[in-house]
């Protein structure tokens, strides 16, 4: 079969993963909400009602009270669309629909900072907030790790080798949120280099801004960073060090090759494909944040959103959200597809 | 000409800046979602207070040392019993079970280890520092529920054995079923997971077979809310109430709590349900939350009555309620710590003051709804800052709960509840068929008739308040409160029945001044206050800001309330939000160049006026990039959504009426407290009873004596001025006393805070002279010995496998170099 065969092959069959997933989330979380939405609807209008001192007065008697009630829990079931079961052709088949053309709707309570309550706007202003730390937080991660693993197969069993492996089980046994509330104790209270919040407190309009914005983020950064690379480094070494046991590598070396072009030209590019689909993983995997991360550095990301979403089970925006993180792993497994023909010829000619 | 030149000179700035009515030239609110971040910026100054209450296990003793630390009443906690009858054998369908729960529960406990001594234990509704909690006093005295596990098995057994049940062994069985109870325990929240954990096991130890159900709200809403309680899938559900806000006279927590006509008992008036019913305390709680008393004597007759009713039921039982903490820098002053609020009261950033120009103050969420005094401004965050942007005409004193006036004085005019006066046939109402003002006519009569006398001032775009603004607030609510469109698109499914409401209660205003007013309305109360603040028409915002609002929701652009928005899939209004002032901005610069009249003040002869106000509204949004006008002693200056922070500046200007350190009465009200009470260790039965006490002064100091059955043998009040005072007790009362230990409690109140100060002690009764030893002649003091014998093995145990494995892998290396 050829690869552009392959490639269409996949292509479809990523979508209708894609559709099913939505499917299953909107059955999911649709069926269960429904019923906990109109409970939680009627709960949170008998608390505004009771809160409200001057509109309690004017009742004079229980008829009224309880008139007013369920005529404001009729409203608000009717406001949410909870008058049509979740199975209904309008809320599911007209869902689906406006998914596939990125109209996600309007959120039934969260909003964007902009005050829109369009999923798209509310989704566009978190995403690229998330991109800009864990995003370029992966991206270091991996670059960093891609190199000191060379390193460390280079030279296995030596100090460099014994201390990345070593780093790199410590490192990924902490919680990151942990190490965050740690790293703002100690370089923003303790010894205060940088600030305690990640969000700069000017304005977008200020020429000052993306400075600030980088030097802001510069510790949950280097927090993420401090806890990634050592398991990366640490995989990458033992690709590279399998790899490097190969017949091949043993002939090149018989040739006279140089052992560094040996290491980045031919081992590093043998051992690319594992490392290229961990990458893309790690890279879509990062889009949806981290949601105690993102609250200990006061990071308004993806992660946060998501959470928020599922207290008020905000539906559109769990979909919205959903479809979106779903659609970009699946993008992220087809270009690791692509990349893995391009690294291992065995795949195109398969 | 020298004199003059002075004047200039000392009031030319004044003249010039106007006057603030605050300390501070700014305020910046600063989202901080994480606590310890926040703690420690307040402790650092980069914060000066912050808005959330800190949990207690966050502030160690140093952090207390080095911050100011505020107390507030946070949330109660209760437990809800399902008393439902069903054909599996419920044992809290007896009301005798339910009740000796009163007894098994340790609220000692509670407060002392789980909430860590920050909290009061409660056996009512009312928390102490509830203003009506004076009231019930003597009632919560009589029952003197004490965690007492014996007499709690007593009456459980009594009662199982009535029922038919039977124990064996250990264990209570219902014809050979072992008798179980569900526990649903809501593990979202740390302190009634412990309250939970414990009951059960107290349970458990009774003879019941007791499951635990864990799940958080969603799972209860499912579970306790959302099912049949004859199903039993619940017996008893841990719950937790956050305040609601400081009020004088509560006139729904006895229907909310006790009452099932409030469908917040189980069943939850659920017509498919099993519901409990309890017809007199229906009628009590109904009498209370209507209205349906002639004077103080009565609604409090009403309420005793009502938390008896509630506490005997016990299908809810109250167990403590927490102490919030609050913290704030130590260089900040002034700050008002509201008995509902806490330090988020309006009166503090308004108060406080330091030596810098800028206030700053932390907040957990900068931005949660939409901006609109309509059907916005429903979360916390944007209450608290829009209460430093706008004034009210009246608001409550933080710490009675009274109705104060701020820009309004009133005179208040009461038939009393029965009578009626006449309302003036010229006063004025709203006619939506006719779209006019029409007199309301002859032979037309009201409860009640304020007038107010009205503090204008200037707005923030600086133009000055006058009764149009005033008038059209009250056209709105007769507008927008119709029961359906009616054809026209002034209706708001939130907003528009709650005005519908209010619309019922107004029976017409008569202006009869540039800033006089009368009110005239169908509402009664005792307290002359509570028919001012009902009948309130202060206006929050000028009235083109208003008749601008209407036609971007009229022009189906903008919702006032997330209903609406939700369902028209549109936005929720938001003033702060510069696309949704855009359109604001657009709406006035278009009634300015139509000449737009609106409706409610078609009577007004003078169109530059309305060009000056759509100008100066229009004008200030182009300027500021938000909608929000307003009238108080901040005006909002920008939001910054990327920094998630929100700045308000003080508004200078002479037309405000309250220069800075207005409110500073508040931080100089003296709270009631119980200095010393010396209660003798013993007594002589017969004898008299002296026990010197020293209060606050002008506290009044209730206090009751109560045997070891929980009897009151007696209880008094007394009034001191100097604080100084003596409570005796006779000889005949000694006489009445238990031999052995007697308890005697004391509360101290004053008028100027509802928050009594609590005393509680034991002292013997005995017959004849009896030498009590003094206290330590039978404690010992043992030494403390710390034991090291543990840490020893420890270090020999670790030494010990370091030692085998430097050998395994020097072995390993040895094997690999063959």
């Amino acid at each position: 079969m050829g690869f552009k065969k392959f490639l269409a092959k996949r292509a479809i069959t990523m979508f209708g993963v894609l559709m099913a997933t939505l499917l299953v989330t909107i059955i999911l979380v649709g069926s269960n909400m429904d019923s906990i939405s109109k409970q939680s609807a009627a709960q949170e209008i008998r608390q505004q009602v009771t809160n409200n001192k001057s509109l309690l007065s004017s009742f004079k008697t229980t008829a009224q009270l309880d008139s007013y009630i369920s005529n404001e829990i009729k409203q608000r079931i009717t406001a949410l669309g909870l008058d049509q079961p979740w199975y209904s052709p309008q809320r599911i088949g007209l869902s689906m629909y406006k998914i596939l053309t990125l109209d996600f709707g309007h959120a039934k309570f969260l909003t964007s900072d902009s005050g829109s309550s369009d999923v798209r706007d509310i989704i566009l202003e978190k995403l690229p907030r998330t991109i800009l730390l864990f995003t370029t937080a992966t991206a270091i991660v991996s670059v960093l790790g891609i190199f000191l693993g060379t390193v460390a197969a280079s030279k296995v069993n030596s100090k460099i080798d014994k201390i990345t492996s070593g780093f790199a089980i410590i490192s990924s046994s902490f919680p990151v949120w942990w190490i965050g509330v740690l790293m703002i104790f100690v370089f923003a209270f303790l010894y205060p280099i940088f600030p305690a919040r990640a969000t700069p407190d000017l304005s977008v309009t200020d020429p000052g801004y993306w400075g600030s914005l980088l030097y802001h983020m510069a510790l949950p950064l280097i927090t993420l960073v401090i806890i990634g690379f050592g398991s990366w480094a640490y995989l990458v070494r033992n690709f590279l060090v399998g790899v490097l046991q190969e017949d091949f590598i043993m002939a090149k070396r018989a040739a006279g090759i140089d052992e560094k072009r040996i290491l980045y030209s031919h081992a590093l590019k043998n051992a690319a494909p594992p490392i290229v689909t961990i990458l893309a993983l790690s890279l879509s995997g990062s889009l949806g944040g981290a949601i105690i991360t993102e609250a200990v550095f006061d990071w308004p990301g993806m992660g946060r959103l998501y959470f928020e979403a599922i207290s008020v089970l905000d539906l559109p925006v769990i979909i919205g959200a959903t479809y979106v993180l779903t659609a970009f792993f699946l993008v992220s497994v087809f270009v690791a597809d692509v990349l893995y023909g391009y690294f291992d010829p065995r795949v195109r000619r398969e | 000409m020298l004199v003059l030149l002075l004047a200039l000179f000392v009031l030319g700035p004044a003249i010039v800046c106007g006057e603030k009515g605050t300390n501070f030239d700014k305020v910046e609110f600063i989202q901080y979602s994480d606590d310890n971040t926040a703690v420690e910026e307040v402790k650092n100054g980069h914060l000066d207070i912050y808005y959330s209450a800190i949990p207690i296990d966050r502030l160690d003793d140093q952090s207390k040392q080095s911050l100011k630390i505020f107390q507030s009443s946070g949330t109660s906690y209760s437990l809800l019993l399902n008393p439902a009858v069903s054909e599996e054998f419920n044992p809290f369908s007896i009301q005798q079970v339910r009740f000796a729960l009163n007894y098994l529960v340790d609220r000692d406990l509670i407060v002392d280890e789980i909430l860590n001594g920050y909290g009061t234990p409660m056996i009512s509704a009312y928390k102490p520092y509830d203003p009506d909690y004076l009231l019930i006093l003597g009632e919560l005295q009589s029952f003197n529920f004490k965690h007492n596990p014996a007499l709690a098995e007593k009456i459980i057994s009594d009662a199982l054995e009535k029922a038919g049940a039977q124990k064996t062994g250990t264990t209570w069985y219902y014809k050979s079923k072992p008798i179980t109870i569900t526990i649903f325990i809501r593990n979202d929240d740390p302190v009634r997971t412990s309250i939970g954990e414990i009951l059960a096991s107290q349970l458990q130890s009774m003879g019941f077979v007791v499951k635990k159900d864990y799940g958080d709200l969603t799972k209860a809403f499912s579970t306790v809310y959302g099912s049949n309680p004859s199903d039993l899938k619940w017996s008893i559900y841990t719950e937790g109430w956050t305040i609601g806000g400081f009020v004088r006279y509560d006139s729904v927590i006895t229907a909310q709590m006790y009452s099932p006509w409030y469908s917040n008992m189980p069943g939850f008036n659920n017509p498919e349900y099993w519901n409990f019913q309890d017809p007199e305390a229906d009628s009590l709680s109904k009498a209370i939350f209507f209205g349906n008393f002639t004077s103080p004597e009565q609604r409090a007759s009403l309420i005793n009555q009502a938390v008896d009713r509630g506490i005997n039921d016990s299908v809810r039982i109250f167990l403590a309620c927490k102490t919030d903490q609050f913290i704030a820098n130590k260089k900040v002053d002034g700050i008002i710590n509201d008995f509902g609020a806490g330090v988020t009261s309006r009166f503090t950033p308004i108060n406080a003051r330091s030596d810098s120009n800028t206030l700053t103050i932390g907040v957990k969420n900068i931005y949660q709804g939409a901006w609109n005094p309509i059907a916005g401004f429903v979360d916390s965050s944007s209450q608290q800052i829009w209460g430093a942007i706008s004034d009210p005409g009246s608001f409550k004193n933080p710490y009675t709960g009274y109705t104060i006036p701020v820009r309004s004085d009133w005179q208040v005019n009461a038939k009393g509840p029965l009578d009626k006066l006449d309302v003036p046939s010229d006063a004025i109402r709203w006619d939506t068929t006719k779209q006019k003002w029409v007199q309301v006519g002859g032979g037309v009569k009201a409860t009640s008739e304020v007038t107010f006398h009205l503090k204008f001032g200037n707005w923030h775009n600086k133009m000055p308040m006058d009764m149009n603004d005033v008038l059209y607030g009250i056209y709105f609510m007769y507008q927008w409160g119709t029961n359906s469109t009616n054809g026209t698109m002034t209706f708001d499914s939130e907003y528009s029945p709650k005005a519908n409401q209010a619309a019922k209660t107004l029976v017409g205003v008569r202006v009869i001044g540039n800033d006089t007013i009368e009110v005239y309305q169908n509402y009664w109360h005792f307290d002359s206050g509570e028919i001012a603040d009902s009948a309130q028409v202060w206006p929050a915002m000028p009235w083109e800001m208003l008749y601008a609002m209407e036609k971007a929701v009229t022009d189906g652009k903008l919702a006032f309330s997330r209903s609406d928005a939700v369902s028209k899939n549109i936005d929720w209004m938001s003033l702060i939000i510069p696309n949704d002032a855009k359109i604001i901005q657009a709406n006035l610069e278009d009634f300015e160049s139509e000449k737009s009249i609106p409706p409610a003040l078609a009577s007004v002869n003078n169109s530059k006026y309305f060009d000056l106000r759509y100008n100066a509204s229009a004008s200030w949004i182009a300027e500021h990039g938000h909608a929000v006008v307003s009238n108080g002693p901040y005006y909002l200056d920008s939001y910054s959504p990327d920094a998630r922070k929100i700045t308000i500046r003080a508004f200078d200007d002479a037309t405000y009426p309250f220069g800075a350190g207005y409110w500073k009465k508040f931080e100089e009200v003296s709270m009631p407290r119980i200095e010393s009470v010396q209660v003798p260790t013993s007594v002589q039965s017969g004898s008299r009873l002296d026990i010197p006490v020293v209060v606050t002064p002008n506290s009044t100091v209730y206090y009751y004596f109560t045997n070891q059955q929980g009897k009151i043998i007696d209880s008094g009040k007394q009034v001191s001025e100097n604080g100084s005072m003596k409570i005796t007790l006779l000889p005949e009362k000694t006489m009445s006393l238990d031999l052995g230990s007697n308890d005697m409690q004391m509360f101290v109140v004053s008028d100027a805070a509802y928050k009594p100060d609590m005393y509680h002690s034991s002292f013997l009764v005995t017959r004849g002279q009896i030498q009590v030893p003094e206290d330590g002649m039978v404690g010992s003091i043992v030494p403390l010995e710390t034991n090291y014998g543990y840490l020893v093995a420890g270090l020999v145990f670790a030494g010990a496998v370091i030692v085998v494995i430097v050998f395994v892998s020097k072995k390993r290396r040895k094997i690999n170099g063959v």
